[in-house]
């Protein structure tokens, strides 16, 4: 990751809560993000509906659920996202919010696959996405309040409407365990 | 007085190839300009801006505000589709077999399709 990237990321992510008016308690829905950026968002049987005769809801519903959580397309400037809604709502909104954060990032489109029939692949853009969508989903402030008042992961990822693994990760990248813990030590002296 | 048609599409281009030219990203220039980046976005999405954002922007692009006004909600000078692939950015599985990988490519062109229709 780029250097300062982190720290920008959580500025992003801290600017957009606020835009929502969301303080650090608050659950982030990342459809109302949507809205307020006029980015439509279509689950794959309405776009199915709307584009009859493919397969592609079939596959990623049926065959194979577990290959496609979400994707952006491009129109232009335009951009709309379609996103596996059979997946479980932890997920849906991990999915969306990975797919915003692009978008915040000013992360540039590519094809869909090369010549070779490989889906394209960035580390460094998908890496970024995944950070500012733990980021937007569990604001740094906010479980560090909840991890000194002695909520558990459990707790913590209730309250924010994702999964367990994804709480664990953002507590730990974000160093709010480490905080928590010095935070813990003073106290005892 | 009836509030004017905007290019909103002519303005974006002129605001991105003026960023570019700065080496801005887009939220750079929002700030520059003291305007939301979500605005930004809204714009790119084919929203007109309000009377106060417009102003900012023209301001910053030191270009008059009538050069983007229209009497036509359709300026001929907009050119559609300007990407020649149809671009995305996926989440999904890293590694796909070639089953899922045409799914994909059936469903971005679907999309691609529809997002013509959508304003």
């Amino acid at each position: 990751m780029k250097r300062g990237f982190k720290a920008g990321a959580e500025r992003i992510a801290d600017e957009t809560r606020s835009e929502l008016c969301l303080d650090e308690t608050e659950r982030f829905d990342p459809l109302s993000l949507a809205r307020h950026l006029t980015i439509p968002v279509l689950t794959l049987a309405s776009l199915a509906v709307l584009a009859p005769g493919n397969s592609f809801e079939h596959y990623f519903s049926v065959v194979d659920l577990d290959s496609f959580s979400a994707v952006t397309v491009f129109r232009g400037t335009r951009r709309l996202i379609v996103h596996n809604e059979n997946h479980h709502p932890n997920r849906q909104a991990s999915d969306l919010s990975h797919e915003l954060s692009h978008t915040l990032l000013e992360h540039l489109p590519t094809p869909v696959a090369g010549k070779d029939g490989r889906r394209y692949w960035n580390p460094e853009v998908e890496e970024e996405a995944a950070w500012l969508g733990a980021a937007l989903l569990l604001p740094r402030n906010g479980i560090l309040r909840m991890v000194k008042a002695g909520c558990s992961v459990i707790d913590i990822a209730a309250s924010y409407g994702v999964s367990e693994s994804l709480c664990i990760w953002r507590i730990r990248q974000s160093g709010v365990h480490q905080q928590a813990e010095r935070w813990r030590r003073a106290w005892r002296t | 007085m009836p509030q004017k048609l905007i290019h909103v599409d002519a303005l974006i281009a002129a605001l991105d190839s003026e960023r570019r030219a700065k080496n801005f990203s887009w939220r750079q220039l929002a700030k520059e300009a003291g305007v939301s980046p979500s605005t930004l976005t809204r714009m790119q999405q084919g929203k007109s801006p309000d009377v106060n954002t417009f102003s900012a922007l023209t301001r910053w692009l030191h270009i008059p505000a009538e050069r983007f006004y229209a009497d036509q909600p359709e300026h001929p000078a907009h050119h559609e589709d300007p990407m020649a692939v149809i671009s995305s950015l996926l989440r999904g599985k890293k590694k796909m077999n070639p089953k899922a990988v045409a799914a994909l490519q059936e469903l971005v062109h679907a999309a691609f399709k529809l997002s013509k229709e959508l304003k």
